[in-house]
């Protein structure tokens, strides 16, 4: 009898973590995600393959991904409290496209003079203010989120993080600002042709620093 | 029908029941927990456990989730820190194989708790980790290069066989990953018939990759070639489980069975996946993702093979 309860859960559990792993649009079915350059150079891109225009070929995708999404939940429904119960639960969306507008976090301080210094900036060796943290894969994970509209909210959260750590050490800075720069990656051709990122300024937070009590 | 479902199940019930030496999950085991005891430190010793595992009223960055340390009062620096410690330890004790049942169950419950925490601080390899912890708790394998056998043995007894299904779940665990993440990778830069140049793109985020990818431009037709090759062979992974199955089944008749187990695909895809998981490592930071995918790789092999090979005199 116990042979075959162990054959049953090795059959229960395969077919759980492989519902579960089953492709699925997630927060792509939230189309305030579709504005970003880099989706709509992919949608572009496809339409362009599939001979269509580009409203077709978003309001067709959205169907199916609407579609999809309910599919991949049904098939999930019976296995629902095992993953969670068992944290088996999995997603494999890794790396899916590349991000050709991807940002770079910079975090800036303003003396008492008023002048802005860098104090990190992701990529530049020179200014490194806690860069031994956001080396680290968790640190890497939530900028690379934060760099999105949609996480604004959190962004806020994690400037103020900053600005608080920064003027706890440093005693003449009187403001602390967070950005991101954002731009095209360069194709190799580009690279080879001596061009360089044009980067523009977004998601910018400027943290005064609080008034002495 | 009737006569097959029946024996198919005798069948299958036979197979994952089987016994074998826990020397492939042993491998697992040891990479697992020194993976996880150097990842513990590096957040300690940098201090980014404050900033992602904390919420800003203690010193964090954002509000973390909710989860089982609100049963507790919250994320406190002392709470956290103890979680921190007691999975640091039972890591610790998890790659050396003592106490493994314990280690392993305390290891399990203290990455579920931590990988829960803090919102976007994680990665795939949080999933993976969870995953290979939870099927090491019946894997045994503290009973093969572990401080438990080494005393085991001392005492005289003989060493003890694990079960094999534990393992088998590890190889579908890693052909499910590798077959999903390439259904998903529909961009057209991943696609054939595309550009291929998503190993490129993805070279370039400043994001993940360790140090400037600029130069690799001489040589992009070679990226793009990487980048196809990568996509086949994420779908082409059921061919370990497919070899592994026909190398477990030799006895059984069968030309393809014959074919596989004479060249043993298993070895080639692996070896394919080992340059490329290294060569991501070497200029992407993709966290544990490269020591828990590489750990599961061991799970392809039976214990007997595994052991086999350890044996092997020099």
């Amino acid at each position: 009898m116990k042979r075959h309860l162990v054959a049953a859960f090795v059959l229960w559990h395969a077919l759980a973590v492989s519902a579960s792993s089953l492709p699925s649009p997630g927060r792509g079915v939230n189309r305030s995600y579709w504005s970003e350059p880099t989706v709509q150079a992919e949608f572009q891109a496809w339409a362009t393959a599939l001979g269509t225009d580009l409203v077709t070929f978003q309001d067709g995708l959205y169907v199916a991904a609407v579609n999809v999404q309910a599919a991949v939940r049904a098939a999930n429904a019976p296995f629902r409290q095992y993953l969670s119960v068992t944290n088996t639960a999995q997603s494999w969306k890794m790396f899916v496209a590349p991000h050709r507008f991807p940002t770079r976090l910079q975090l800036r301080a303003q003396g008492s003079d008023g002048s802005w210094a860098v104090v990190y900036e992701e990529g530049d060796d020179a200014p490194r203010w806690r860069g031994e943290r956001f080396a680290t894969e968790r640190m890497r994970a939530a900028v690379f989120a934060w760099g999105w509209p949609q996480n604004k909210k959190r962004w806020a959260s994690a400037c103020a993080g900053f600005a608080r750590d920064y003027f706890a050490e440093t005693a003449e800075a009187a403001a602390f600002q967070c950005r991101f720069g954002k731009g095209a990656s360069l194709s190799a051709a580009q690279v080879l042709a001596g061009e360089r990122v044009k980067e523009e300024w977004v998601l910018e937070r400027t943290v005064k620093r609080p008034a002495a009590r | 029908m009737s006569a097959t479902a029946p024996r198919l199940w005798t069948r299958w019930v036979g197979a994952v029941t089987r016994r074998e030496p826990a020397h492939a999950v042993a491998v697992v085991r040891i990479v697992v927990g020194v993976s996880i005891v150097a990842h513990l430190v590096r957040l300690l010793w940098t201090e980014t456990w404050r900033w992602v595992w904390l919420p800003p009223a203690h010193g964090g960055l954002v509000p973390l989730n909710s989860g089982p340390l609100d049963w507790f009062g919250g994320a406190t620096p002392m709470l956290v820190g103890g979680v921190i410690g007691a999975t640091l330890l039972s890591s610790l004790a998890l790659g050396l194989g003592l106490f493994t049942p314990g280690a392993v169950l305390l290891t399990t419950a203290g990455w579920w708790v931590l990988m829960g925490l803090g919102p976007n601080a994680g990665g795939s390899y949080d999933f993976l980790g969870a995953n290979i912890l939870f099927l090491l708790i019946f894997a045994g394998s503290g009973r093969a290069w572990s401080v438990d056998a080494w005393w085991r043995r001392r005492q005289g007894a003989t060493a003890l066989d694990v079960p094999a299904w534990p393992r088998w779940l590890m190889v579908w665990q890693l052909v499910v990953m590798y077959d999903t993440t390439a259904w998903q990778k529909l961009s057209s830069s991943w696609v054939i018939g595309g550009p291929a140049d998503a190993l490129w793109y993805i070279l370039q985020q400043p994001t993940w990759h360790h140090f400037e990818m600029a130069w690799l431009a001489p040589i992009f037709p070679f990226t793009q070639l990487m980048t196809t090759s990568t996509w086949l062979w994420e779908h082409a992974s059921p061919i370990i489980v497919v070899a592994a199955w026909f190398r477990a089944t030799r006895g059984r008749g069968g030309w393809l069975r014959a074919q596989s187990n004479r060249v043993d695909p298993r070895r080639f895809y692996l070896a394919f996946g080992v340059v490329m998981h290294l060569s991501i490592e070497a200029t992407l930071d993709v966290a544990l993702f490269t020591p828990f995918t590489l750990a599961l790789y061991a799970a392809c092999f039976s214990g007997d093979e595994v052991r086999r090979v350890s044996n092997r005199p020099r």
